[in-house]
């Protein structure tokens, strides 16, 4: 911890050229693990035991069937070279083809991409909504009744897994109440209504995991703003209460949440990989689960490597906001 | 308008901590500030001062419950028990105050305009335009260099000094009576306090704003604090106008305190004269005189009765079983 | 959502960051423990015990056996979580499943605290680097998302416990090892661990004497979160069709198989669904009352 500083210079600005090779080398850097990625995806059909054009085609497929498949999957190129040919097509927007269905897996991912990130939206929406008035109303009275049952709450919430909630959330709002439609989509264009129907019960289960989480990041962080000078001098100046927390708080707490919703932006694949397939939403995560279960190799590894640059890009962003944020907040949460 | 600003009688303040106890950090305190007039209270960390100006402010940091009992009159009327809606008016355009450290006392994400202009706009809407005009002239009013700019900026793009001055700026925007400055120049460079202490005495005497100048550091009140009170475990110690009480103290305490700052002038001194011991546990309160265990002058009576308040010359006050310069002092 | 990702890892992959508990984690003193701890403990340990007395106490303990004239039963003496669809009685079942979600939690826990010590270790103590290649493996294996990691893997090699418990121990090492990192960096700046390298000590001694000590609790605490990842993981896998082949009994298969009765006889999915969250909630508790034994609802 620096030791506070006296009279201080202001903030010294961050030497353009200096900041220009950091972004550039971390961005270098993402590629990197992106590469790694695309290889280990492009050689997962050599994980399978014996050849995975035998278990494809069958125990009756021919020498010639079985050289064409592997020849189809790029299985018989080395590593490097296969790796080189997907990332090739790529750049020509070709993921190859699904086994399953025959569609290009573009085609499939642009059917599903926009569904798995109205999913990811609403439940973040969710979250923040629920996560930071409790935050407040905890933060502002600490070991009050509102504080001790949110702090409580978000503990017992927190070992709920996501399944077991979107089953109970399945139990009480479509088997007991009958108010919701348990599984099942309908795309927004051809009806909202419906559309939004079916979109409460996966969101609730996205969204209130991650607000348990989001309101214990939040309100440690709020505690640790409230307490800092410039909130009592605030005070000082006959600000009350509502506006305090709202305008001269929030922001400078924000800054973890907003970390964590851009984490959440990342790890979303495999959150939705559950509540799609629990709640029967055509998603990417169920194309996910139904591929990997049917050995769709070219969808699983699109659906891979889509992931990852989520994953990747998500915590990129992240740090540059971090670091373009930061000289604000530099001497106080250190 | 006639009469103190400020006059706090009997103010007692009590902390309460988390785990049950109570701690009295305020004992017994007499003090007046009139318009116009700069208070110096001068102590060592723990003597209660920064607790002082907090009670009259009425706002304790967060987590900590305190009770305040006794009058604190502004122009007349008792904070004490005026309703809180009626403290709550006044925070800002009755008495406003100035902290300690500029580095940590603005918010880092807002604007300075939207900070200076607090007191005002907690009370009624100022569109974004009259609210950057209001704070480039608070600004100008503490000399801050191009104040239109500034008000734009953002906390961490300004120098502590010039911090402080908004601080200033943001104290004085609800034109208060009471300034309560609490070691506003503590945290500064040595060559910034100065100009920043002449722009308090410069409103001071230019609004008639009554000020209390709380300092650990003695040598600043020379030439600023008319008068100047001496604190010590949480009680006044002695109070009188500032030239006669660091020139002939009264107190041992406050003797000990005009000896241990070292001056430029004079004989060399190989060691710097200190007060031994330390300061009082608030949690454990004596019926003596709080000094008394690092007194040089204590005699039986000051461990066991508390002492009293003599009034040696008009407007002076010590509280001292045997005062210097009486002859009880003489043993 | 945090299905497969461990709840404290929220920080960026930059060390701007770590996700660590506090690094100073010297002897603690003994204290009486408060109810909470002895009620979680007890939970675990009545799981414990029940997961192995009871095969050997009850007779006809067969959890694959269904009474066919008794499906769907509720919740009776006798059948005390009341039986599924098939008649099998859902309690044994239930017990049954904790044994593979022990065996995965064990697995996990023990391949993150080797691997992700071992390496945490590397990475804070030759930096440089060992530590930039660390930290580049550690980015791609948190990059892929971990459940269809573990999904793939169990698709190309078929289901079977130590594989699932490898694979989620693996992907616990990373945050392992920023754990174990955060606290070996943050202990070569506490000055004693330089002054023992100044004065030649071996390095294994020190590791040993100065490092792993304070290691080892930031390790084991959050080796309790891991485990509940891995509970956690496990039962998503097998709710999914991942995991252990049915009848083979997992509390995530069990889940899974009541949905379809779900109006008529929830127990068969809400009964192991209670059993798992509370197992989850008592190895948190316990883990959060190892890491910080401050009161719970103070204010801080």
């Amino acid at each position: 911890m620096t030791p506070p500083r006296r009279t201080g210079r202001p903030a010294p600005r961050h030497d353009p050229a200096r900041r220009l090779l950091r972004a550039g080398s971390r961005l270098a850097r993402a590629a990197a693990v992106l590469l790694v990625v695309v290889a280990a995806a492009v050689w997962l059909p050599h994980l399978l035991p014996g050849s995975p054009a035998a278990a494809a085609l069958g125990p009756t497929a021919t020498p010639e069937q079985i050289a064409a498949y592997e020849s189809h999957l790029g299985l018989d190129q080395s590593l490097p070279t296969a790796a080189w040919h997907w990332l090739g097509n790529l750049a020509h927007g070709d993921l190859g083809h699904s086994l399953a269905s025959g569609r290009s897996v573009t085609d499939e991912l642009a059917d599903r991409v926009p569904v798995t990130l109205e999913l990811f939206l609403a439940g973040q929406l969710v979250a923040l909504l629920l996560a930071v008035p409790l935050a407040l109303a905890s933060a502002w009275r600490p070991g009050g009744a509102v504080d001790r049952i949110a702090t409580a709450g978000a503990f017992v919430w927190l070992a709920v897994p996501g399944f077991v909630l979107g089953l109970l959330l399945i139990w009480l709002a479509a088997v007991q109440l009958r108010v919701l439609p348990a599984t099942g989509w309908t795309p927004f264009t051809r009806d909202p209504v419906q559309n939004l129907r079916h979109l409460v019960l996966p969101a609730l289960t996205l969204g209130l995991t991650e607000a348990a989480v989001f309101t214990r990041t939040l309100r440690s962080q709020l505690l640790e703003t409230l307490d800092q000078t410039y909130i009592a001098a605030a005070r000082g100046r006959g600000m009350g209460t509502v506006r305090l927390l709202l305008r001269r708080t929030l922001r400078p707490s924000s800054l973890p949440l907003v970390t964590l919703v851009g984490i959440g932006v990342g790890t979303s694949l495999g959150g939705s990989v559950l509540v799609e397939t629990l709640f029967a939403v055509p998603g990417v995560g169920s194309l996910a689960s139904a591929a990997i279960a049917g050995r769709d190799f070219p969808v699983v590894q699109a659906v891979v490597v889509l992931g990852a640059t989520g994953v990747v890009t998500a915590t990129l962003a992240v740090d540059l906001l971090y670091r373009a944020l930061d000289p604000r907040i530099a001497h106080d949460h250190r | 308008m006639t009469g103190p600003v400020l006059d706090v009688r009997s103010l007692d303040t009590v902390l309460h901590t988390p785990d049950g106890r109570t701690l009295p950090v305020l004992r017994g305190i007499d003090l007046t500030v009139g318009p116009g007039e700069c208070l110096g209270v001068v102590g060592e960390s723990g003597s209660g001062k920064s607790v002082l100006a907090r009670s009259v402010l009425g706002i304790h940091p967060r987590g900590t419950r305190a009770t305040s009992t006794g009058a604190v009159l502004l122009d007349g009327e008792d904070l004490l028990t005026a309703p809180a809606r009626r403290r709550a008016a006044l925070l800002g355009t009755g008495i406003a105050m100035v902290h300690q450290d500029p580095m940590t006392s603005l918010n880092p994400v807002v604007r300075i305009a939207d900070q200076v202009t607090e007191a005002l706009t907690n009370r009624r809407r100022l569109n974004r335009a009259a609210r950057l005009r209001t704070a480039a002239d608070l600004l100008a009013a503490v000399d801050v260099p191009d104040p239109a700019r500034r008000a734009r900026a953002y906390p961490h793009e300004l120098s502590g000094g010039l911090r402080q001055r908004v601080g200033i700026a943001a104290a004085l925007a609800g034109q208060p009576r009471l300034l309560l400055a609490d070691e506003p120049t503590t945290a500064l460079d040595v060559t910034v306090q100065r100009t920043v202490l002449d722009l308090l005495d410069h409103h001071r005497r230019s609004r008639g704003l009554a000020t209390l100048l709380i300092t650990h550091d003695i040598g600043l009140l020379y030439g600023r604090a008319a008068r100047i009170a001496v604190m010590y475990g949480g009680r006044i110690v002695e109070t009188g106008p500032t030239e006669a009480v660091t020139t002939h103290p009264a107190h041992p305490y406050t003797a000990a305190l005009l000896r241990s700052v070292p001056r430029v002038t004079g004989p060399l001194r190989r060691t710097l004269p200190a007060i031994p011991g330390s300061p009082p546990d608030p949690a454990r309160p004596t019926a003596g005189c709080p000094f008394a265990p690092r007194c040089a002058d204590a005699r039986e009576r000051c461990n066991t009765e508390a002492p009293p308040v003599h009034r040696p010359a008009p407007g002076r006050s010590v509280s001292c079983h045997y005062p210097l310069g009486t002859p009880e002092s003489t043993p | 959502m945090t299905t497969a990702e461990p709840p404290a890892a929220t920080a960026p992959t930059q060390p701007a960051q770590p996700a660590a508990p506090a690094a100073d984690t010297g002897p603690r003193p003994r204290r009486r423990p408060a109810t909470g701890t002895l009620v979680a403990a007890g939970w675990l340990t009545l799981l414990a015990l029940t997961v192995l007395l009871l095969p050997l106490l009850l007779p006809g303990f067969d959890p694959l056996h269904g009474d066919f004239a008794h499906p769907s039963a509720p919740p009776a003496p006798g059948h005390w979580l009341g039986t599924d669809a098939s008649g099998r009685d859902v309690l044994q079942r239930t017990v049954a499943g904790a044994r593979a979600s022990a065996a995965v939690a064990a697995l996990t826990a023990t391949v993150g605290l080797l691997g992700g010590g071992a390496l945490g270790l590397a990475a804070g103590w030759f930096r440089g680097p060992v530590d930039r290649l660390i930290g580049f493996t550690t980015d791609v294996l948190m990059s892929v998302p971990s459940l269809v990691l573990v999904m793939i893997a169990v698709s190309l090699r078929g289901p079977s416990l130590p594989v699932i418990g490898v694979l989620i121990g693996l992907l616990t090492v990373p945050h392992f090892t920023r754990v174990v990192r955060a606290v070996v960096l943050s202990l070569n700046e506490r000055g004693f661990v330089q002054a023992a390298r100044m004065l030649g000590t071996a390095p294994a001694r020190i590791l040993r004497r100065e490092i792993l000590p304070h290691v080892a609790p930031a390790a084991v605490g959050f080796a309790f979160t891991a485990t509940t990842v891995a509970i956690v993981a496990e039962g998503s896998l097998s709710f999914l069709g991942f995991g252990l082949r049915p009848p083979a009994p997992s509390w995530g298969g069990i889940i899974a198989e009541g949905r379809t009765n779900l109006g008529s006889a929830p127990w068969i999915s809400l009964a192991p669904a209670a059993v798992l969250c509370l197992t989850v909630l008592a190895v948190n508790y316990l883990g959060e009352q190892l890491r910080s034994p401050a009161p719970k609802g103070a204010a801080r």
